[in-house]
């Protein structure tokens, strides 16, 4: 009898043991921490696909930048020509036995002088340049002028020392070089009725 | 009846998981259905409130991963409870089977003398951490039944499906287990009063 009672105690203790064995209640706030959790997860799942986006977004905008400085630096590597000297009809060059320097010299005088011939050696001195650098695209040989075709009809009339004499200007004696001195004397140009002033 | 009650539950879930237009809303409504389910299931596992919460934790972001396959689930409370259970058995893997020793002997000096009423048997901690020292003891399929029927939310037909055994398996490991615990608690008990 008394070992039945033992029994029976002991089987409701272990009952009653048992039964709180796993009744324990999680910490407050479980559930919205797990909640915060699987939609952070839930959006980092999503945003690879954004991630890739914005990835491949930016290798493009950074290759158009490439891109666009390469160009910019073809571009620059061009002739930066005067607009108004490619595109006005160019006169055909007389080729001159003055060096380089001696254009230079005859494009740096005074604007006061009118001459044609100056005019000319100024041409002269802007195709030699021209000449220097490379282009891609030469001028389109155009028609000579009226006046043009003047000069080119006084020029090849004209001796080689009197066309010298007016592209010169007039200068001191004392400047001249030894070379020049031995230059003689040109009587000054006679008038004709197509020359051109 | 409580077959009939079980599949109803099945089929009410099963309504629910499939009205969730995304696999965050599928597991949101988990979480709010089983997550103190869950947490009991760790809890009988891990003995500990912390790891408990992380295990639950675990459980549900490994559902998030399922993504459109959650709503194939036939029966999400005990795919639940399954995955719940091996995250937990993961985390105690590597705590070895306990065994009756000194500290055991030690909580049961605290126990109160013969002749104390029940009430006053159980007012302490002592008997229960007691209890969970035999517990793991116990051999390991028998200790798993055990644990598993401590949860409320369980009935034998779920923790059948759990551990992939028959129901009548649950029920007779239930009883070697009863009495396996009932033999140590005696001995324990016995050799405390003389």
């Amino acid at each position: 009898m008394a070992e039945q009672d033992n029994e029976k105690q002991l089987d409701q203790l272990l009952d009653s043991l048992l039964s709180r064995y796993s009744d324990a209640q999680p910490r407050p706030g479980l559930e919205t921490r797990i909640l915060a959790t699987v939609r952070a997860q839930a959006g980092e799942q999503k945003s690879p696909g954004w991630q890739q986006i914005w990835v491949w977004a930016g290798a493009a905008a950074a290759i158009a930048i490439v891109a666009a400085l390469m160009m910019m630096n073809h571009s620059a590597r061009k002739v930066p020509g005067s607009p108004t000297i490619a595109n006005t009809p160019q006169p055909s060059v007389i080729p001159l036995k003055n060096p380089p320097a001696e254009h230079q010299r005859i494009a740096e005088e005074p604007p006061e002088r009118k001459h044609s011939p100056s005019r000319q050696a100024q041409r002269v001195v802007v195709s030699a340049v021209r000449e220097e650098v490379r282009r891609d695209v030469f001028p389109t040989p155009a028609p000579p002028s009226d006046q043009e075709r003047l000069l080119l009809g006084y020029l090849a009339g004209a001796p080689q020392q009197e066309i010298i004499a007016q592209s010169r200007p007039d200068r001191p004696a004392a400047e001249e070089t030894p070379e020049e001195q031995l230059v003689p004397e040109i009587q000054p140009v006679i008038q004709r009725s197509n020359s051109t002033r | 009846m409580a077959g009939q009650v079980m599949v109803g539950e099945v089929i009410l879930e099963n309504i629910k998981a499939s009205k969730a237009e995304t696999p965050l809303e599928a597991v949101e409504a988990l979480v709010a259905q089983h997550t103190l389910m869950v947490f009991r299931i760790a809890y009988s596992v891990l003995r500990n409130h912390h790891d408990a919460e992380d295990a639950v934790q675990e459980c549900f972001l490994r559902v998030l991963k399922y993504g459109k396959d959650l709503q194939q689930v036939r029966n999400p409370k005990t795919w639940l409870a399954r995955i719940i259970w091996t995250a937990a058995l993961d985390r105690r893997s590597s705590r070895n089977t306990v065994s009756v020793d000194d500290e055991t002997r030690e909580l049961l000096e605290h126990l109160p003398d013969r002749g104390a009423s029940l009430d006053e048997l159980l007012a302490g901690k002592e008997l229960q951490q007691v209890l969970e020292k035999l517990i793991g003891s116990l051999p390991e399929e028998l200790r798993h039944t055990l644990q598993l029927s401590t949860v409320q939310e369980l009935n034998s037909v779920e923790i059948a499906g759990m551990l992939n055994i028959p129901e009548n398996s649950v029920r007779t490991r239930l009883m070697r287990a009863r009495k396996l615990l009932k033999e140590k608690l005696s001995s324990l008990l016995e050799a405390k009063h003389g």
